[in-house]
């Protein structure tokens, strides 16, 4: 009799045991898993293995460089060399160093942080959510508003290219040098229009970095893929 | 009286056990056929997805640095 409820509650268990095992696994991945599998089937260039310590306080000499220029290509090296973001202590973009208003340059910056995460159309509405456009096109904005507005909807087009060349110097698909000479013309740019500049200065601006980006854009391409 | 006893016992563990198992199925069940309904929501919300998409066909893709070069073009102009 004993051997009889013996069996029956080891039944219930394997039998409960295996209901749950195959309601658990109907197919999901859970998000552990799926970041696991997506770093393994990324393949990265080696990766220098120095320890938190030193690494920021790579980031704090680059950020202690005096010119523009030094901090930038300091900054793409240390991506390229560590395989990660720089996130330095100063929570101030490069751009926003030399703008008056420096809290709502930030601002722009911080709230459109979320949109470089997303692709195609999707990026671009959520461009224009942050920067508070009414209707899809610049053309159909109030006039009145339409100068502010194109003014940080580029802004944050051209912070879109520089991410994309600062992926492809990571994935060491271009060098830090022709990198940085984009880099420091997309800042240039940037800094520009948010001071205040005309078209009519911004756009031989614009023309120079087409011509240093003419030779990339593939290489920028290929490594955003790789890194979606 | 004791072997009776005994199969009553049985009879009453077997009865449970069956109960369990009935109910477990319909627990599962009910489980999987909701599941189902969520997955027919999520059929619905890719139809809508779509829909709004088509509404809003204006919006550049900003899928290749092309495209970012284009609409940076575009938009330079309306700076003043």
């Amino acid at each position: 009799m004993k051997k009889i409820k013996g069996l029956i509650f080891l039944s219930i268990v394997l039998l409960i045991g295996s209901i749950f095992a195959a309601g658990s696994s109907a197919g999901e991945v859970s998000e552990t898993e799926r970041n696991a599998t997506s770093n393994t089937s990324t393949k990265s260039p080696v990766k220098k293995t120095v320890s938190a310590e030193e690494r920021m306080k790579l980031r704090d000499e680059c950020d202690a460089k005096t010119s523009r220029v030094d901090r930038i290509k300091c900054r793409l090296q240390y991506m390229r060399d560590h395989k990660e973001e720089f996130v330095s202590k100063d929570t101030l973009p490069e751009v926003c160093r030399t703008i008056a208003d420096k809290e709502k340059c930030r601002l722009l910056y911080q709230r459109s942080h979320d949109c470089y995460n997303q692709r195609g159309i999707e990026k671009n509405k959520c461009f224009k959510r942050v920067v508070g456009f009414a209707r899809a096109k610049l053309k159909d904005e109030n006039p009145a508003q339409r100068n502010q507005l194109s003014r940080e909807y580029v802004v944050l087009l051209l912070y879109d290219l520089q991410e994309r060349l600062e992926k492809a110097i990571e994935n060491e698909k271009i060098d830090v040098e022709t990198g940085s000479e984009a880099v420091n013309k997309i800042t240039e740019i940037k800094e520009a229009i948010l001071a205040g500049k005309t078209k009519d200065e911004i756009r031989p601006m614009f023309q120079e970095l087409k011509n240093i980006l003419s030779q990339l854009k593939e290489e920028m391409d290929a490594a955003e893929n790789e890194s979606q | 009286m004791q072997q009776k006893m005994n199969r009553n016992k049985t009879l009453i563990i077997v009865a449970i056990i069956i109960l369990l198992l009935i109910v477990g199925g319909l627990y599962f069940y009910m489980k999987g056929s909701k599941k189902g309904e969520r997955q027919g929501i999520v059929v619905d919300t890719s139809k809508t997805e779509i829909s709004s998409a088509e509404s809003s066909e204006e919006y550049a893709s900003l899928d290749s640095s092309d495209q970012v070069i284009t609409e940076i073009d575009e938009s330079i102009e309306y700076i003043e």
